[in-house]
């Protein structure tokens, strides 16, 4: 699974630019401007691909977490 | 010889005087339909009609599971109740058999129907019922139909007793591919198409024109103004007409375009209730003993909004359970996929559906078929931004090479 793929899908739907570098520490809403619909649709196509819902156990903020969620 | 029958399915043709002939030999006829030959369902249906008896219709994609489980018998014991024809060796010709036909009023037609609940139950139409829709007159005679629906489907059974009692020709359009149904469409010289928007939209890639067609009727679903104007460039001479109907009380309403008027005589027998339409109990045909029945209005599901009050015209916009929530915020598909339709033109056909989501309770996700191998999500989602709310853009997009038709014609839901 490609997440920094995905959230440049996510992101250039919208109309933004994607940044050149993910890292752990940065949050969803915060830094990459994810809404509810964003993070829906990012549980979504991750879940598609892991067969994992990150967002099954509560709030997901950051990009480490993610990546630790689907490394399980 | 004037053709009852024609099937490119299974290659025969059948004049009025076989057909006749086949009925006056016949010794007897099943209670339950269950057969995969169109031919022996129509035979079926009049001598269900001329024997006044109750005919149950079973697609017969149905598993035999599935139908052990609606009928509540084996397969077995299904098939092997018959009815006896007592008109065998009485009809000697066309004349004599439309000589009986007119007089018989008592026959039932039994049809499952998922309804608005999903779980299928039994609707018996009594005959006189259905034949309020037939229209008999001489300026029919000639008509040749295009047979788009399964025969025991109520649009099915509708089409087949118009061009049964104005004793035209039948010539069968669905589950045929389209370049088999460009060339039976002309071979056949086919007037009268009848047909669900999916039929008429998946036909639409066809790149030739029908001059001969005279008339579209749309039923089942929902129609959209973009495939009235395609179908007008492929049916050039055709008018084009909408019939709002369903297994529970057959064809209500007709309708030119996407707005219906209420006939005078319907006005105290239609309701509508926070948005969606209601019909009177007297209109629908009999449920089943088991299925209480109890309230006096029925509900449809299906949500109208009124745009003229006297006369009443309606327009429908959507079925009540198809309504996504996202986040709080109710999502009508159908707006959805009229948009797409009207903004790219290479979509042959989309559905859109909520799937749900642990973190708004349903996002908006949509199939598509398309013959443009370039259109991509990325270019949808940003055309429908300029148009749509965030919340009511698909956020999930699949592409299809096609769509297999369910047994009904309508698209096969994807989940």
């Amino acid at each position: 699974m490609d997440l920094k793929e995905i959230i440049a899908q996510i992101m250039e739907s919208k109309g933004l630019t994607p940044p050149n570098i993910l890292t752990d520490d940065m949050d969803l809403r915060d830094d990459l401007g994810f809404d509810s619909l964003d993070l829906a649709e990012l549980t979504v196509k991750i879940e598609a691909e892991t067969n994992i819902d990150i967002f099954a156990d509560g709030l997901i903020r950051t990009i480490g977490e993610i990546k630790r969620k689907v490394q399980k | 010889m004037k053709i009852f029958y024609r099937d490119a399915v299974e290659n025969i043709t059948i004049s009025w005087e076989e057909f006749v002939q086949d009925i006056n030999n016949s010794d007897d006829f099943p209670k339950y339909v269950y057969t995969d030959s169109f031919y022996n369902i129509f035979k079926f249906y009049v001598l269900n009609v001329l024997n006044e008896t109750e005919l149950v219709l079973l697609d017969k994609s149905f598993s035999s599971t599935e139908v052990e489980k609606l009928t509540e018998q084996s397969l077995h014991a299904i098939l092997s109740q018959k009815n006896k024809n007592l008109f065998k060796g009485k009809l000697e010709n066309t004349t004599r058999l439309f000589e009986v036909l007119q007089s018989k009023e008592n026959a039932f037609f039994a049809l499952y129907t998922s309804g608005t609940t999903g779980k299928p139950k039994a609707v018996k139409h009594p005959l006189a019922n259905l034949k309020r829709s037939v229209i008999v007159s001489k300026d029919k005679a000639n008509n040749i139909w295009g047979f788009a629906y399964h025969p025991t489907h109520i649009a099915g059974v509708q089409v087949f007793l118009q061009a049964l009692y104005n004793k035209n020709t039948i010539v069968r359009l669905f589950g045929v591919d389209i370049k088999l149904i460009e060339a039976e469409l002309n071979r056949f010289q086919v007037t009268h198409i009848s047909a669900t928007p999916t039929f008429y939209r998946l036909f639409s890639a066809t790149t030739h024109q029908f001059p001969n067609v005279k008339r579209i009727t749309s039923g089942g679903e929902q129609f959209d103004t973009k495939l009235s104007e395609r179908l007008k460039k492929i049916f050039p001479n055709a008018k084009i007409r909408n019939i709002y109907a369903s297994t529970e009380f057959g064809a209500l309403f007709v309708s030119d375009n996407d707005v219906f008027e209420v006939k005078t005589q319907y006005l105290n027998l239609v309701k509508i209730i926070d948005g969606e339409l209601f019909v009177h109990k007297s209109l629908l045909g009999y449920f089943n003993h088991n299925i209480q029945v109890n309230t006096e209005w029925y509900s449809t599901g299906d949500l109208v909004e009124v745009v003229n009050h006297n006369p009443l015209r309606l327009k429908f916009i959507g079925r009540k359970s198809e309504m996504i929530n996202v986040g709080g915020m109710k999502v009508n598909p159908s707006e959805i996929e009229e948009a797409i339709y009207n903004l790219f033109d290479e979509v042959d056909y989309v559905r859109v559906y909520g799937r749900k989501s642990s973190v708004v309770g349903s996002i908006v996700c949509c199939d598509l078929v398309t013959r443009d191998s370039t259109l991509s999500e990325y270019k949808i989602r940003k055309e429908l931004r300029e148009h749509l709310q965030s919340y009511k853009i698909p956020r999930l997009i699949r592409f299809f090479d096609q769509i297999e038709l369910a047994r009904t014609g309508k698209a096969k839901h994807y989940e």
